[in-house]
């Protein structure tokens, strides 16, 4: 799977990594358990979006 | 009537198990629930403001679980709120003003599109399906990441923490059914997923006869993607995967026997295979499809909104577990006593031999549809009336 999508998380989550991008403390988005675990579970949600 | 002793929850266990197994349990289990919104307004909450504080449910859901006889957790379908959505941009789930998420009729694929989807199912999706229906999506790729990632932490915040923490507690606290951890799932069959969200109903019903090859080989192509779905964790046959099963009844005979049926029971199948069952929540009246049904793997369990109780029985019942068939439209226009004497009608007709639990024909949306002293009556109808 070649997807732009599951590209862009692998890149955002390089990007969290490498600069520390203050997403966690501005808005508490960054979920670091979440984004280690994205590709089951994105997959799974973007599939439950369309249920 | 919520909390209970000790031995009234191992009673609980025992008749699911025996239900399950194909055994006749001591009584007819009794399946009652409500939806999160009849839930909320039961409460005395605002709909609006609860679905968007899901802390504020758990008193809703108490209240509930106080009131009415179930032997399981009386809330179901605790899967949508507005907030990822709105996050998302959704157009295929938009809150109307009532405060009920509206699903509106779209088409995010084309007609001519079936080729690009059929090719490579999941990247169709991810590239054209999503920005198409999620309008926030649609923008550069960090910020789509961003929206992505609010989305799903508030999708763990409100469907997680209802269905992974909340119920689960109050399951146990209550004496209610317990399944096994991680063992249900909800999936969609492949023709139903390309109605629903891809093509629309208007759209997929031109398709069935114009582009009947390509439709099929579409639910050929994401036949596995919708089986994993529909796969829990941990499958077990004292728990299911919810299917809700919606196109037959507006097809033709022929065309649900070529184009839907064969992926539709490759997913059953499938999930059976794998440890698990599937909770068919068959909408409209399957009365044409029933000798159909029968081939599917043993127990699976068959919710009939409408038909004839005595022709599913005779020609399912000691295959398949049987639910559903309670009007539910009866608690509200009928008297106590034509609610009690349909609760018996039916416990006469469908109990006999197992295989049985009791379920309404249709889900309980608002306070408004139901008389709660019809619903009462019938709870402890099915209680009382219903032992082996």
């Amino acid at each position: 799977m070649n997807s732009k999508y599951l590209q862009d998380w692998e890149e955002y989550k390089r990007m969290c990594e490498k600069v520390g991008y203050p997403i966690q403390e501005r808005e508490e988005i960054y979920m670091k358990p979440v984004l280690e675990s994205y590709d089951m579970e994105i997959r799974d949600f973007i599939i439950t979006l369309l249920l | 009537m919520g909390k209970c002793s000790g031995e009234l929850q191992q009673e609980r266990q025992e008749i699911f198990h025996n239900l399950y197994e194909g055994k006749i349990p001591k009584r007819v289990p009794i399946a009652a629930w409500v939806t999160v919104e009849f839930a909320i307004q039961y409460a005395g909450l605002d709909i609006l403001k609860a679905q968007w504080n899901p802390g504020l449910l758990e008193d809703a859901f108490r209240k509930v679980a106080d009131d009415f006889y179930s032997d399981i957790f009386p809330i179901r379908d605790a899967v949508r709120f507005p907030v990822f959505y709105q996050m998302l941009g959704a157009k295929n789930f938009v809150m109307g003003s009532n405060g009920f998420l509206q699903h509106p009729e779209i088409s995010a694929m084309h007609s001519d599109e079936y080729e690009a989807f059929i090719k490579s199912p999941m990247d169709f999706i991810l590239e054209t399906i999503l920005p198409r229906i999620y309008s926030a999506l649609d923008t550069n790729p960090i910020s789509r990441s961003l929206v992505m990632a609010k989305a799903y932490k508030a999708h763990c915040d409100t469907v997680g923490f209802l269905n992974g923490v909340i119920i689960p507690d109050l399951e146990r606290e209550y004496g209610k059914y317990q399944a096994p951890l991680q063992s249900y799932a909800m999936t969609a069959v492949p023709m139903d997923f390309i109605a629903d969200q891809l093509r629309g109903f208007k759209e997929i019903s031109l398709d069935i006869r114009r582009k009947p090859k390509q439709l099929t080989e579409a639910c050929e192509a994401v036949c596995d993607i919708m089986l994993k779905r529909g796969i829990p964790a941990h499958p077990s046959i004292y728990n299911y995967t919810f299917i809700p099963l919606h196109m037959p009844p507006y097809m033709r005979t022929r065309d649900y026997e070529k184009i839907f049926y064969p992926t539709f029971k490759r997913t059953i199948d499938g999930i059976a295979a794998a440890g698990g069952k599937s909770y068919l929540f068959l909408e409209q009246d399957w009365s044409r499809f029933l000798d159909s049904l029968y081939d599917l793997p043993e127990n699976t369990i068959l919710r009939f909104e409408y038909g004839d109780p005595k022709e599913i029985k005779k020609k399912l019942g000691e295959r398949h577990i049987i639910t559903g068939l309670y009007p539910l439209g009866l608690l509200q226009t009928g008297t106590k006593q034509q609610c009690v004497d349909k609760a018996k009608e039916l416990i006469d007709i469908l109990a006999p031999g197992g295989k049985y639990f009791f379920d309404f024909d249709k889900n309980i949306i608002t306070v408004n549809s139901v008389n709660i002293d019809n619903l009462h009556a019938v709870l402890e109808t099915y209680h009382t009336y219903g032992v082996y």
